[in-house]
């Protein structure tokens, strides 16, 4: 049962600033961001707004430079390199624009040996990996390749389906259809809506509305400070049967509303 | 052409770390190529011009006044070749020099300074000839060993203590090597008209010049077998009879220094491997690890041919400038090298600049390591953008998925390293080849310093064949029995036996015969092949005398003495390097066939202490004195000679040592800066998936250690096992045909080990990098 009232993320007067050549560039400035269980949050803004860098920040992937970023009971925001390894290790899934996937591997090896780092029954890890790669739509010939070997979408899903593998309690997601074509991306999509559907929390980055539609919450970041929020309420475009949805199915009101808000934000 | 140079210098300050071991790699191994050369042809070259400028003879005999007769004459006129025959009188002597460590046994020519000749001219290094008559002219090997002008030298005649004071130094291009124990000594008139007075006879030393100075050993060989019975070298003693040619004069001061090139271009054949596949290594792995920057010129419109010349220019570009700074310090070098073989070659050599040899160096090189850079390099023509974007398919190999995550059983870091090892199969390959190479090199090097500097006895078993620590020569068998009753009432004998060396003619080669009836209490490694003689129609012969005549085990070969010639059966081969390597080993039986009243009269003894060695001869010669011809301290006396060739071996190999030492820090960095950076990308990514720096760091030792050890380990037992065989494949020409000498298992082992721990800290200190950086670092760098 999710608890869509438990916070799960919380940051209190997140700063972070890089140092270039001597220059000091404040990226992130006070930031105080709370998500919640089951949302699916999406980070926008103009670029170099710093929206990666927030992402990074709040799933450990990288430490703030002052401030405190929360994981539930957590403060990960003072642990080591190493401690936070086993803090994503458990908690985190990630999917990146440029898909990192580690090339000397097969597709179905990336996604087992990412569950092997929790789990040691490596029967269950590739059963449960197939069952992911059948339900993002790959088949047997297709985990079996090589990333170089598969188009963008698929080693895309492939990628998902390796964040998905360790059942994260939250999933980030940086432009994860940037790279690939609408297509594609569209297809992208449809897969993390239905786990934010299914229970799963996801945090995304992307700079495009349709995208951004799919999430409940949108954040909008300039200059390293949240400007504006906006709640959309639940998206709408996914059949129960699983279908993709086309943007038809989108709702009206929810594009008006976002698009109102990005308007503003842009002003 | 600009933007292939901006590329060009792009690449070189990415990876400036890479470039310099590389520069290293190259750079040493031109320095070692570059001295192989110089001291092969440049010292050969340099001793042939010094044998020019004293008119060396090509033949020299010394042999008493009386049996020059016309029949030589004659013969010397008839024979083909020669161009000019010259005599003098000498006075030759059997003694010894006193040091402070002890008496040396020598042979001394003394010759009147002031007399004329056309041959052999004295080139003065240092000082003046003698003027007074205490004063002497010694060879050049004297100043080697520490003498100065002006300094007293003792020597120890049959008529008493002499003593000298050094005029100067002259090169003896003829005798005065460490290799033999006769010296020339240039005396004033009156120094000369003393030697006289004290009862030594005169004897004539014999020169032939040659119209080609290699006639001079046929002529040799010639001469002294038609002659021998004349001669009876045995018969007139040792102090009269001394023959030698142009080549024997060269090889005793060159073998070392030959042996030593030999060593060096064995190591340097290595250390040319181990750059050539470093060479392929780097410029696979830099298509590997900029094959994003490739992907973006490609497309940018970077032609494949722009691509490849960049690579070339950066290569060849390195391989030149290395070649070129590695033969300069060849340079520097070799200054050093000769210094060390002064005292071997006992000749003086400054050695220049030789432009053949370091044109031959370079050419070599750039050509060799610039074919590779080509080979290496050809794959980026081909290479399409689209699979250069694709993270570069020629890479890798994904025609197979090895060790499945899935399927595998084992630690995860162990299945990735098992999967990284597999799709990286060229880079493995070649870690272990390049391992196994310097390993080898390393056992084989310190088993070389262990043999000569810890375990010299060893060596010098090999390189002499018997050790005993005493040698008594009486005038015969009745005296030497005496001497033996005498000594068997000391506790500190633990055996001795009789043995004896007679000159004969073997196969019509003037050959120093071993004869005793107690082979089986040799301790050395004499034997080399088949077995000692038992019977008196058996023969030993030594692997050069067999490779010089033909002959084998089972053959049989004619044998004189004086006039008498006998056929004896080949039952066995023996190894030493005396009388060049031309000696034989026959039973007392066995040698009365040819000599029949020959008696035995040397005792050689073995000590329980070998210190009290001196003690002993000490108090024979003050029994017998009067019966003796000579006694020894032998083990003292070979030693002293053996010294400085095992000390100057030992020297080389040390410096081998170092130089595989800096290779081998330089290729390890090399191989894994680049297997790590290679996978640095793949590193953020597994960083990010929550992999621990252990579980990383741990990946990257699975996948390079085992690879590395067992390049060790396959190496290192390669050293050990080949060891002696490699030996005698490196001294076969100084009659070396057999070596057992013990590989330092331990050493073996240890060293292995320590290049694995290196390795490791390698790995750990390229890894530390993963530390202080954040998932995102890694991801994004």
């Amino acid at each position: 049962m999710i608890d869509t009232s438990k916070e799960i993320i919380a940051t209190g007067k997140l700063c972070k600033t890089f140092s270039t050549g001597g220059v000091q560039q404040h990226v992130l400035r006070n930031l105080d961001i709370q998500i919640k269980q089951g949302d699916f949050t999406v980070i926008m803004g103009p670029s170099g707004s710093g929206k990666t860098t927030l992402l990074y920040a709040i799933s450990g992937m990288d430490k703030p430079t002052l401030g405190v970023v929360r994981f539930g009971d957590m403060k990960i925001s003072d642990l080591s390199n190493d401690e936070l390894a086993l803090f994503r290790r458990y908690n985190c899934g990630f999917v990146f624009q440029r898909i990192y996937l580690c090339d000397d591997m097969s597709l179905l090896d990336n996604v087992v040996i990412s569950g092997l780092l929790v789990n040691n029954n490596r029967k269950h890890i590739a059963f449960k990996a197939k069952q992911l790669f059948k339900q993002a739509g790959l088949s047997e010939r297709e985990w079996n390749k090589f990333p170089a070997q598969l188009s963008g979408g698929e080693a895309q899903k492939g990628a998902i389906v390796r964040a998905l593998i360790n059942d994260p309690v939250v999933l980030f997601a940086d432009e994860p259809t940037g790279s690939l074509n609408s297509s594609s991306g569209e297809t992208v999509l449809e897969i993390l809506t239905k786990a934010n559907r299914a229970g799963q929390s996801i945090v995304m980055v992307t700079h495009d509305i349709a995208t951004a539609l799919r999430g409940n919450r949108v954040l909008y970041l300039r200059d390293g400070i949240i400007v504006g929020e906006c709640r959309l309420g639940e998206y709408e475009g996914v059949s129960d049967s699983g279908q993709a949805a086309d943007m038809d199915g989108i709702s009206k009101f929810r594009r008006e509303v976002l698009s109102k808000f990005l308007s503003h934000m842009r002003w | 052409m600009r933007e292939v140079w901006l590329r060009v210098l792009t690449n070189l300050k990415k990876s400036k770390a890479q470039a310099a071991c590389l520069f290293l790699l190259v750079g040493i191994t031109a320095a070692l190529l570059s001295l192989v050369l110089l001291l092969t042809f440049t010292f050969n070259a340099h001793l042939e011009d010094q044998g020019r400028l004293a008119k060396t003879p090509h033949f020299l005999l010394v042999e008493d006044e009386k049996l020059y007769n016309q029949r030589q004459k004659r013969y010397l006129n008839e024979y083909p070749g020669v161009e000019k025959t010259e005599t003098e009188k000498t006075v030759s002597v059997v003694g010894s020099i006193l040091e402070e460590e002890g008496e040396l046994p020598a042979q001394f020519l003394f010759y009147k300074a002031s007399a004329e000749r056309e041959m052999s001219l004295a080139l003065l290094k240092e000082g003046q000839m003698p003027k007074a008559s205490y004063e002497v002219c010694v060879p050049y090997l004297f100043s080697t060993r520490g003498y100065e002008v002006g300094d007293s030298l003792h020597i120890l005649l049959p008529s008493g203590e002499t003593n000298y004071t050094i005029s100067g130094f002259f090169e003896d291009l003829s005798f005065g090597s460490v290799y033999g124990q006769n010296y020339q000594f240039y005396l004033s008139e009156t120094g000369y008209a003393k030697v006289c007075e004290k009862g030594f006879d005169e004897s004539l030393v014999l020169r032939v010049r040659m119209a080609n100075p290699q006639d001079g050993a046929s002529l040799n060989k010639d001469f002294v077998s038609k002659f021998f019975a004349e001669l009876d070298f045995e018969h007139n003693g040792l102090e009269h009879i001394i023959s030698t040619d142009w080549n024997q004069s060269k090889l005793s001061r060159t073998f070392v220094l030959d042996l030593t090139a030999v060593i060096l271009l064995f190591f340097t054949a290595l250390s040319f491997l181990v750059t050539l596949f470093a060479v392929w290594l780097r410029v696979k792995n830099n298509i590997s690890e900029g094959i994003h920057n490739i992907a973006a010129l490609k497309v940018i419109g970077f032609t494949g041919q722009q691509m490849f010349l960049v690579l070339v220019l950066q290569y060849c570009g390195l391989v030149i400038i290395a070649t070129i700074v590695g033969i300069a310090a060849s340079y520097v070098v070799i200054p050093l090298y000769a210094q060390i073989f002064d005292q071997l070659t006992t000749i003086r050599w400054s050695p220049g600049f030789d432009p053949l040899c370091s044109l031959m160096v370079f050419a070599v090189l750039v050509i060799m390591m610039s074919a590779m850079v080509l080979v290496s390099a050809r794959k980026i023509l081909a290479l399409s953008a689209l699979e250069a974007l694709r993270q570069g398919l020629p890479t890798h190999s994904f025609k197979k998925n090895y060790f499945p995550a899935d399927q595998t059983r084992g630690s995860l870091a162990l299945i990735l390293a098992l999967k990284s090892s597999m799709q990286s199969k060229g880079h493995v390959v070649v870690t272990f080849i390049i391992m196994a190479i310097l390993s080898f090199a390393l056992v084989i090097e310190g088993s070389m310093s262990n043999n000569l500097e810890i375990r010299s006895d060893l060596f010098s078993r090999v390189l002499i064949g018997e050790l005993p620590d005493a040698r008594f020569f009486a005038n015969n068998n009745q005296e030497a029995e005496n001497i033996r009753q005498f000594v068997s009432t000391d506790s500190n004998i633990r055996k001795m036996y009789y043995s004896h060396n007679v000159d004969m003619l073997v196969a019509d080669n003037h050959v120093a015969s071993i004869v005793t009836d107690d082979f089986d209490s040799f301790e050395g490694a004499l034997l080399s092949g088949g077995r000692y003689p038992k019977h008196d129609n058996e023969i030993c012969i030594s692997g050069s005398l067999a490779r010089q005549s033909n002959l084998k085990i089972g053959d049989t070969v004619s044998v004189t003495k004086s006039e008498i010639t006998a056929l004896y059966l080949i039952v066995g081969m023996i190894q030493t390097m005396d009388n060049d390597g031309l000696v034989c080993a026959m039973t007392l039986s066995g040698v009365r066939n040819v000599h029949p009243n020959f008696e035995l009269s040397q005792l050689l003894v073995y000590l329980h202490d070998t210190d009290k060695a001196e003690e002993l001869v000490n108090r024979v010669n003050e029994r017998f004195s009067s019966v003796m011809q000579n006694s020894v301290d032998f083990r003292r006396s070979i030693d002293a000679h053996l010294v400085n060739y095992s000390s100057a071996l030992f020297w080389v190999t040390l410096i081998l040592m170092g130089v595989t030492i800096a290779l081998l820090a330089a290729v390890l960095y090399l191989v894994l800066k680049s297997f790590i950076l290679m996978r640095w990308h793949e590193l953020g990514i597994l960083r990010a998936l929550g992999f621990s720096e252990m579980q990383l760091i741990n990946h990257l030792s699975l996948s390079l250690m085992p690879t590395i050890v067992a390049g060790l380990a396959i190496g290192g037992a390669s050293g050990a096992l080949l060891y002696n065989p490699l030996l005698v494949v490196l001294t076969s020409s100084l009659g070396i045909f057999r070596s057992s000498l013990p590989t330092p298992t331990l050493l073996a082992v240890f060293v292995c080990m320590a290049l694995a721990f290196l390795a490791y800290a390698f790995i750990m200190l390229l890894a530390r990098k993963i530390h202080y950086l954040t998932a995102y670092d890694l991801v994004a760098e």
